[in-house]
């Protein structure tokens, strides 16, 4: 019997090896880990490479123009505000959208370009991710999720926007912002309190 | 009862000229959306002051769409109330129904389908004036997505009349009973979690559970993200209990793990849902991470027939195949001047015998299930009989290994083969033989791919199995074609009967080994039949290798002895039944009959220890006051069949009424009426009124 055991156990490993990359959906990048390496193309046609930002905190805001959570951060220009706040203390956000072409919020570059001008959005770059690659890298579930990033490159935070997982903007002025908090944490040398929280929104219309 | 009569009225006009804008009237008990019509309805049409009320919000969602549970997943978001009440009343937090996992790409959600109601339970002041309609509103928010989402709300107000008592509105009682089923039970078993950096397990205290019966074993925790909501959760049944096993998530647990646990259990007349709300405290082992790296269903077909095929190459190195394979390729050794050709004919033989082997064993399997049995590979080893001849054949195997006998020419040329000889017909049979030892281990080595492969269509199992045969017959096959790799094999020698006689062992091993499973599935009485069986096969054989008539039909005679102790092995007389049922009786078909020829009435429940459905119903609605008073007052006999292991009198009540497996409830009346089957499904109620359909025995004091 123990025998058998042994040999059902090597096997099993054997199996397991072999099918490695069976498993359903990656793992969701770990906060203090380093941030999953991505390059890929901006709206305005430039090639963008997370490791060109080194030295610099990046933020990474998963964004749907048409899902209603997205909007009620940017009707209430809330999110504008964030992406202001974090231009002017040379922090690069990067907005990205991972809708597959023909789902809701997919664009085109000049599109995008278009749709950010006229939220008056002010992202550094907004990187076109249509099959989804970079979206399932950090596992993004929902828009928005936003993600920080160290000038070391390390991942400081993954989650929502703010604590109010509602589509209200009436609920914005109340909620604790977990991003604009981490920010000035990270800005003051201190850990980032809420590294880990729930994103809420839109499902990220990948394509499948 | 006319105001909801004038909201139907009214929700069906709305429907009828489509969309509809909101808030353009004063908020009433309906809310109609391009995509979901929500209703408020109180279950009382009269409320005393200080009792609660039940308010239900009924979601009727557009088809394909889905509103979400209080732990939506991977997005989406919760239905919310906000009540507005008069001072001192309160309402409750929402009851959940049971949510459903919901599949979007790559990530699931938990919500509901088509409708949905969701019980709250509102409490009147005690103070309010008896006859004063108590005012109630909501302000409900939901999201509904299907593509894309919408998050929706509304404004509902309604009164309930107040009086001296407290009144159920019967018109919205069959509605109200249906969101209350859909409620998770109380967990009738305590539960135990453990975690680590990568995993959550929760093990729930339920032994002798049977797999092949469950489907759709999934626990939805209540917090958000305890567990990745996109992995798959691992199944584990055993005599532990269940066991699920999932990838964690980013939220760390709480000391109480809060959730519901929902399965669907083949019950015999079709899939029944149960849902139970679960709170497990931690204490629970984490299962070794090997399992959890192979949770990974569902499989695609290449990857289960690599599976079956890797399975079968390494059947070869288990104790009661490997020596079968040694042997035959201890016969390449010898033949070693054997033309090529010749060789590759006997490699194929074998080959082909295996895969015949295997072919039988599917059909059979494959004909069994289309029959409605719920078998799998492994079924094989659950009838102790098999188990008993399994045991046989390694026996004799290793009785012949050891050069107790040898079987001579005119037999089929097994025992040729055996002994090395190389008929292609020798062959055929070796591989038959290979197959057959092979089949007892087959069961715990294989079970990932083939119990996958048994829940596809019939043309999958099949290509699983036959994979698993070109596996097992692969190595040998490889031998006989390739001479490179068969001139790595030693030269023969003498060392070669010693070698042979020590492969023996082995095959002992393995027998010893299906006579420990044996005793799992029986007692005593069965072991010891099956062992003088071995010895009355020991002794068969060792008659056979004598010469002369008087020896062999000795040796026959042995053999007949040997399988008559096989047929004796039956299952074990276990205590009829585990459950708590005072004032029950068990279940015979004699005691039944002369019960009916009195005239008297009888309540049978026909159980199993491993039914899901059947456990609930006994600790629901069999267990309580009100079921023992009415059975006493009725002068019912209560009489319980236990179908845990195959009883020949309950089958044969089962099949009366048309059914394939338990739970059955049959009320059997002391008059002409036909006996009526209570549903699978039971509440209190549903028994009690049943009982109360016959009217008091005589002479009872109530």
């Amino acid at each position: 019997m123990m025998h058998h055991r042994s040999i059902i156990a090597a096997a099993a490993a054997i199996f397991s090896l072999a099918m490695g990359t069976g498993q359903a959906g990656a793992a969701a990048p770990e906060v203090g880990e380093p941030a999953p390496s991505f390059a890929g193309t901006t709206a305005d046609g430039q090639t963008v490479d997370l490791a060109q930002y080194r030295g610099k905190t990046v933020v990474l805001e998963w964004t749907n123009h048409d899902c209603p959570y997205v909007r009620k951060h940017y009707g209430a220009k809330n999110m504008q505000a964030l992406q202001k706040q974090a231009a002017d203390d040379g922090i690069v956000w990067l907005s990205v959208i991972s809708s597959a072409p023909g789902r809701q919020g997919y664009l085109e570059g000049p599109d995008a370009l278009k749709v950010a001008a006229d939220h008056g959005a002010a992202p550094a770059g907004i990187v076109l991710d249509p099959d989804g690659k970079i979206g399932k890298a950090y596992a993004a579930r929902t828009t928005p999720h936003m993600y920080i990033v160290t000038p070391d490159g390390t991942l400081a935070y993954k989650g929502g926007i703010d604590d109010k997982a509602t589509a209200n903007p009436a609920d914005i002025p109340g909620a604790t912002n977990y991003v604009k908090v981490a920010l000035a944490e990270l800005a003051g040398g201190k850990p980032v309190s809420n590294p880990s929280t729930r994103a809420y929104g839109c499902s990220v219309k990948y394509a499948w | 009862m006319i105001g909801r009569l004038a909201a139907a009225i009214l929700l069906a006009c709305l429907g009828a000229t489509g969309a509809w804008a909101q808030g353009a009237s004063a908020p009433g008990t309906v809310v109609r959306t391009e995509n979901v019509a929500v209703e408020l309805i109180p279950a009382a049409a009269e409320v005393a002051p200080g009792d609660t009320v039940e308010v239900l919000l009924q979601q009727t969602i557009r088809p394909k769409w889905h509103t979400y549970w209080q732990n939506p997943g991977d997005s989406g978001q919760e239905t919310a109330i906000q009540w507005t009440l008069p001072p001192g009343a309160s309402a409750g937090p929402i009851q959940w129904a049971a949510p459903e996992r919901i599949e979007y790409g790559p990530l699931v959600n938990y919500g509901y389908s088509d409708k949905v109601g969701l019980l709250s339970e509102l409490t009147v002041p005690a103070d309010w004036p008896v006859g004063k309609p108590f005012p109630v509103e909501a302000f409900v928010t939901w999201l509904v997505c299907e593509e894309i989402c919408i998050p929706e709300e509304g404004s509902f107000a309604l009164q309930i009349p107040t009086g001296p008592a407290t009144v159920a509105d019967s018109s919205v009682a069959a509605l109200l009973a249906q969101a209350r089923r859909a409620l998770p039970q109380p967990s009738p078993w305590t539960a135990r979690y453990a975690v680590d950096d990568a995993r959550l397990s929760i093990v729930f205290d339920v032994p002798g559970l049977r797999a092949d019966k469950l489907t759709g074993v999934y626990f939805f925790p209540t917090a958000w993200g305890v567990v990745d909501h996109a992995a798959p959760q691992r199944l584990a049944i055993d005599e532990a209990g269940l066991r699920l096993t999932v990838r964690r998530g980013e939220t760390p647990v709480d000391a109480s793990l809060g959730g519901v646990l929902t399965m669907v259990e083949d019950t015999g007349t079709g899939p029944t849902r149960l849902a139970f709300a679960v709170a497990a405290a931690p204490g629970a082992t984490m299962p070794a991470a090997i399992q959890s790296s192979l949770a990974l269903p569902p499989l695609s077909l290449p990857t289960v027939l690599l599976f079956a095929f890797l399975g079968g190459v390494l059947l070869n190195l288990m104790p009661c195949v490997f020596p079968v394979l040694a042997i035959k390729a201890l016969g390449v050794v010898r033949g070693a001047g054997t033309p090529a050709r010749e060789r590759l004919i006997g490699g194929l033989a074998y080959l082909a015998g295996v895969l015949g082997a295997f072919a039988l064993l599917g059909a059979v399997l494959l004909t069994l299930q289309a029959g409605g049995a719920a078998v799998g590979w492994g079924f094989q080893l659950q009838q102790p009989i098999v188990v008993t001849l399994f045991a046989y054949v390694l026996f004799a195997v290793g009785l012949n290994l050891a050069g107790v006998f040898e079987i001579g020419g005119g037999w089929t040329g097994m025992g040729q083969s055996l002994a090395g000889r190389h008929g292609p017909v020798g062959s055929f049979f070796t591989g038959v033989l290979a197959a057959v030892v092979a089949a007892p281990c087959t069961a715990p080595f294989m079970a990932t791919a083939l119990g996958f492969a048994f829940t596809q269509p019939p043309v999958i199992a099949m290509s699983a199995l036959l994979a698993l045969g070109g596996g097992l017959a692969a190595p040998y096959l490889l031998l006989t074609w390739a001479p490179p790799v068969a001139r790595l094999l030693p030269k023969p020698g003498p060392w070669l009967a010693t070698f042979k006689q020590a492969l023996a062992f082995p095959m002992f091993a393995s027998a010893a080994w299906l006579i420990w499973v044996l005793a799992q599935q029986t007692g005593p009485d069965s072991v010891l039949a099956a062992l003088l069986g071995g010895i009355a096969l020991a002794a068969a054989a060792w008659l056979f290798a004598r010469s002369g008539r008087i020896a062999r039909s000795l040796a026959l005679v042995s053999l007949l002895a040997a399988l008559w102790l096989a047929i004796s092995v039956r299952p074990a007389d276990r205590p009829a039944l585990a459950i708590a049922s005072e004032g029950a009786e068990s279940f015979t078909e004699a005691r039944f009959d002369a019960l009916r020829q009195r005239g008297e009435p009888v309540l049978i429940n026909l159980t199993a220890a491993w039914c899901v459905t059947c456990k609930v119903n006994e600790r629901v609605a069999l267990s309580g006051q009100a079921f023992y008073d009415a059975l006493r007052q009725r002068g019912i006999t209560y009489l319980v069949g236990d179908w845990t292991r195959e009883d020949p009198d309950v089958t044969a009540m089962l099949r009366r009424f048309d059914r394939a497996g338990v739970p059955l409830y049959v009320l059997f009346y002391p008059d002409d009426r036909p006996p009526m089957v209570l549903p699978q499904l039971l509440t209190e109620t549903i028994v009690v009124d049943a009982l109360n359909s016959i009217s008091p025995a005589k002479g009872d004091p109530t």
